[in-house]
């Protein structure tokens, strides 16, 4: 099933880059985004938003069942 | 895994940073085919019986350039402070400068990874919104 993938940049006037990660599933975001951060530059900082925790869980408990 | 990062930017591809230096309205020259370097003349006016000059990777004009940095893997602005005459100061300068490279950089590696831009907007606070999608 196909599923759409979003990033969103906030181009700062100092060209400090805000990146924003929408609907990818637990680790993939890191491998989208890492060429962009690689070029660009230092990250500063990082915050991972709740779904990746989420994601994470649900996959631990499937390991469990199977 | 879903994140928010902020990166600060620093200038470390040319092709790049001479785009970026066109969308700020400069003309950007690079060495001629077989030369390695551009001179830039050094236009103190307190040596201005001799105008030392000086080898750069880009430049604009006679006396501002870039060149590029081993130890750091950055372009470094060479401009000297009392002959700089264009309409903002060397910092405003740089950041008007960063902002569109990142831009550049961002819209390049976006189409090397299959996305596309779905909006692109300068704000009134100077900043640029940019969102992009893809499907997968």
């Amino acid at each position: 099933m196909s599923k759409k993938q979003t990033l969103k940049f906030t181009i700062r006037q100092d060209g400090t880059v805000l990146e924003e990660v929408i609907g990818a599933e637990a680790g993939e975001c890191l491998t989208i985004t890492e060429s962009i951060e690689k070029r660009l530059g230092n990250i500063e900082t990082r915050e991972l938003k709740p779904e990746y925790y989420q994601k994470q869980t649900q996959s631990t408990e499937q390991d469990v069942t199977l | 895994m879903s994140h928010f990062s902020t990166i600060k930017t620093k200038i470390k591809e040319k092709t790049q940073l001479l785009e970026a230096l066109e969308r700020i309205g400069e003309r950007p020259n690079i060495p001629f085919a077989g030369m390695k370097m551009v001179e830039l003349v050094i236009m103190n006016p307190d040596h201005a019986e001799d105008h030392p000059t000086m080898g750069v990777d880009i430049s604009i004009g006679v006396d501002v350039g870039f060149k590029f940095n081993q130890s750091t893997g950055t372009y470094e602005l060479v401009a000297d402070r009392q002959t700089w005459d264009k309409d903002v100061p060397i910092e405003r300068f740089m950041e008007k400068l960063t902002q569109q490279y990142a831009r550049m950089i961002i819209h390049d590696t976006i189409k090397e990874e299959g996305f596309e831009i779905e909006e692109e907007w300068e704000m009134d606070n100077n900043n640029i919104e940019l969102t992009v999608t893809r499907w997968v």
